[in-house]
């Protein structure tokens, strides 16, 4: 036998209001009365860092909503100024917590101004394989993968600095590439996933074949246009 | 130093045209909204200035609701599941779409409008908002019904059959339910 639901659908309509008992010490307001499961559910709604490395198609959503576009930009901006300054200012701290600190700013303001100085040539690219995406969504989503290489960066700080107390001749700045490296990689599959998902969840059919193809070159060369600025700002900005 | 220059007049050109443009959007932000723009308008300048959507605050449930139609629509076994064919249930979404775009139309209407008509057009903004909640609470609730109708049916010799012809008759129920929502 198969069960078949017989009750409404679940997840259709609003939810029904449902009021907890009202605690002795909260002053009874009905109209801001929230419930608990309510509570419980903002608490748990995922943060933008765990949408970009984990879930692109909830990324894209935020990116979508108009209301949301603004902060999510926003919040992308905060997440790879504070990860790649907290890098540059852990790996540096053995020279003084003066130097370190303009370190942080050096790569954290150098990085931004590399994905700004990326953002033009992105979207010639996207007007001349006929694949256009409006300026306000490119600079969400390439905020977003630089955002996410950012977050896989600065928890490396310590490996790096600890390999280059060890061997400042190789392993330091073997570490100090390798960490760079795997901070592009992730940035660079983020970028891909995240056009990609931007690409189905904009249009009302699926991806035709031609279609596939144009977002196909877009990302490669978002991905090449990222990583060229993005590598000479870390290599020219920070760690001379 | 130059560069630095150039920045920082392209900033007071970026926070002239963003004001300029919400100003004929009729939403105007505050002192703090206008410096972070100036210090970081190659990434704020172009949300600020891009045309509002007209797909308003039902965007990302019209979204999810397009796909969810599509992969309910696309299996084979529910192509015989219905009575209707699938441009009837199209075209209830692309009516969707319509009052949505109809509903921030009015959003913008209200901003612009004289303090006068305001309350008016308020009231047939919180009217057209709740009748389209329930068209797309209506629809959801269809996708749903199909998509149980769809797993229903893979095994449809085992189970009773009146169970699987009650859920058809539900579905039926809520599509003749959502066109006298779009006809009233």
């Amino acid at each position: 036998m198969v069960a078949v639901p017989t009750g409404p659908a679940h997840q259709a309509g609003p939810r029904p209001q449902r009021h907890e008992p009202l605690s002795p010490f909260v002053t009874f307001d009905d109209v801001t009365l929230e419930s608990l499961d309510d509570a419980h559910d903002q608490a748990r709604a995922p943060s933008l860092w765990v949408d970009l490395l984990r879930d692109p198609e909830a990324a894209v959503a935020r990116m979508l909503d108009p209301s949301a576009l603004q902060s999510a930009i926003v919040g992308s901006l905060l997440t790879v100024a504070i990860c790649t300054g907290a890098f540059a200012f852990i790996v540096r701290f053995d020279e003084g917590a003066l130097k370190a600190a303009s370190g942080a700013l050096w790569l954290a303001g150098s990085t931004l101004l590399a994905v700004a100085a990326a953002l033009g040539p992105i979207h010639a690219t996207s007007l001349l394989v006929a694949a256009r995406v409006p300026m306000a969504r490119l600079v969400a989503v390439l905020l977003g993968a630089v955002a996410a290489g950012a977050v896989v960066l600065a928890p490396l700080a310590p490996i790096v600095r600890l390999l280059h107390q060890r061997d400042e001749i190789w392993l330091g700045p073997i570490s100090l590439v390798s960490a760079f490296a795997v901070s592009g990689l992730v940035a660079g599959t983020a970028v891909n996933a995240l056009l990609h998902a931007l690409a189905v969840a904009s249009g009302p059919s699926a991806l035709s074949d031609s279609d596939e193809f144009r977002v196909g070159i877009l990302a490669r060369m978002a991905m090449v246009f990222l990583g060229f600025t993005v590598a000479l700002a870390w290599g020219m900005g920070a760690f001379q | 130093m130059a560069i630095l220059g150039v920045y920082a007049s392209i900033a007071l050109v970026a926070v002239a045209v963003a004001r300029a443009r919400q100003a004929a959007l009729g939403s105007v932000s505050g002192p703090p909204a206008w410096a972070l723009i100036g210090a970081l308008w190659p990434f704020l300048l172009p949300g600020a200035t891009a045309a509002p959507t007209r797909a308003g605050r039902y965007a990302t449930r019209l979204i999810a609701l397009h796909r969810a139609m599509r992969e309910a629509l696309d299996d084979p076994t529910s192509a015989r599941l219905l009575a209707r064919p699938r441009t009837e249930l199209e075209a209830a979404l692309a009516r969707l779409d319509e009052a949505s775009a109809r509903l921030a139309d009015l959003d913008v209407a209200i901003a612009h409008a004289l303090p006068v008509a305001r309350p008016r057009l308020e009231t047939l903004r919180d009217r057209a908002d709740a009748a389209l909640a329930e068209r797309a609470a209506l629809l959801e609730e269809v996708i749903a019904q199909l998509t149980v109708l769809r797993f229903a049916d893979l095994s449809a010799e085992l189970t009773a059959n009146d169970a699987l012809s009650r859920e058809r008759e539900r579905v039926e129920a809520l599509l003749a339910q959502l066109d006298c929502l779009a006809l009233g």
